[in-house]
């Protein structure tokens, strides 16, 4: 997937693999594989969870620098 | 089809479209308009022997009713392991010898309500805030002192969004 990209961890499981935390197959929390921005607790969230959520994000993109982030020091040179 | 019939449907769907026009909406409006002091909270009703609806969202601990009996920890124990007992040493409460309060992760609770069900003091119970989403994983983490917080009663929206009615959502750079 091409850059820029923001990742939304929306509910208990993959936040921190909830209910099934302990199972075998389910990892505990998927921040400990890929970064993700923004985490929406709820077990379903609520859609004004989901929304406060995106909110947030957007919140972030407005104040976070995209070129500095994506730019390998290469080609910031 | 009879003439009179087909005036009766014209009358029926003029009327059933001008009434919808005095209506009152049901959409809100939600960043702006955000009704958390009309809703109830989730609580156990001792009387009534069940527990009294409403929006299920963060926690209310209320430290001057609160034991430290660990209850609610034991409730949630065996679902989602999200309450774990936290020492809090600046609270002095009489009831509350250990001075123990329970802490909530809000990454892996469920919100089921069963720790609220539990209390046998009605100290906990469940606001109707949703908006618990962080950027940071450590941030979910609720000690007791910020779980005794109220709700807001005049809740402004976390983010100004910068809406323009003509140019929708944009970005001022």
């Amino acid at each position: 997937m091409p850059e820029p990209k923001w990742c939304i961890a929306i509910g208990a499981c993959s936040i921190s693999g909830g209910l099934y935390l302990d199972s075998y197959n389910v990892m505990q929390g998927i921040d400990q594989y890929i970064p993700v921005d923004v985490k929406v607790p709820g077990c379903p969230p609520s859609t004004y969870a989901i929304i406060d959520g995106i909110m947030l994000l957007m919140e972030k993109i407005r104040n976070s620098d995209i070129k500095g982030r994506y730019l390998t020091e290469e080609v910031k040179r | 089809m009879k003439f009179s019939e087909f005036v009766k449907g014209l009358y029926h769907t003029l009327y059933t479209g001008v009434s919808h026009l005095f209506r009152k909406r049901m959409t809100t409006m939600y960043p702006e308009t955000q009704d958390y002091p009309t809703m109830d909270m989730y609580a156990y009703d001792p009387k009534a022997g069940v527990a009294i609806s409403g929006w299920r969202g963060r926690h209310y601990l209320d430290m001057s009713k609160c034991t430290g009996c660990q209850l609610c920890y034991i409730a949630c124990e065996n679902i989602a392991e999200a309450i774990e007992m936290i020492p809090v040493p600046g609270a002095a409460h009489p009831q509350n010898k250990k001075s123990i309060y329970p802490g909530v992760d809000y990454g892996r609770c469920v919100f089921c309500g069963f720790c609220v069900d539990a209390c046998p003091f009605y100290a906990l119970y469940m606001t109707p805030v949703a908006e618990l989403s962080e950027m940071d994983r450590n941030k979910l983490w609720y000690t007791p002192l910020d779980l005794s917080k109220p709700p807001p009663v005049n809740p402004a929206p976390r983010v100004n969004m910068n809406i323009d009615i003509k140019r929708g959502v944009h970005d001022e750079r």
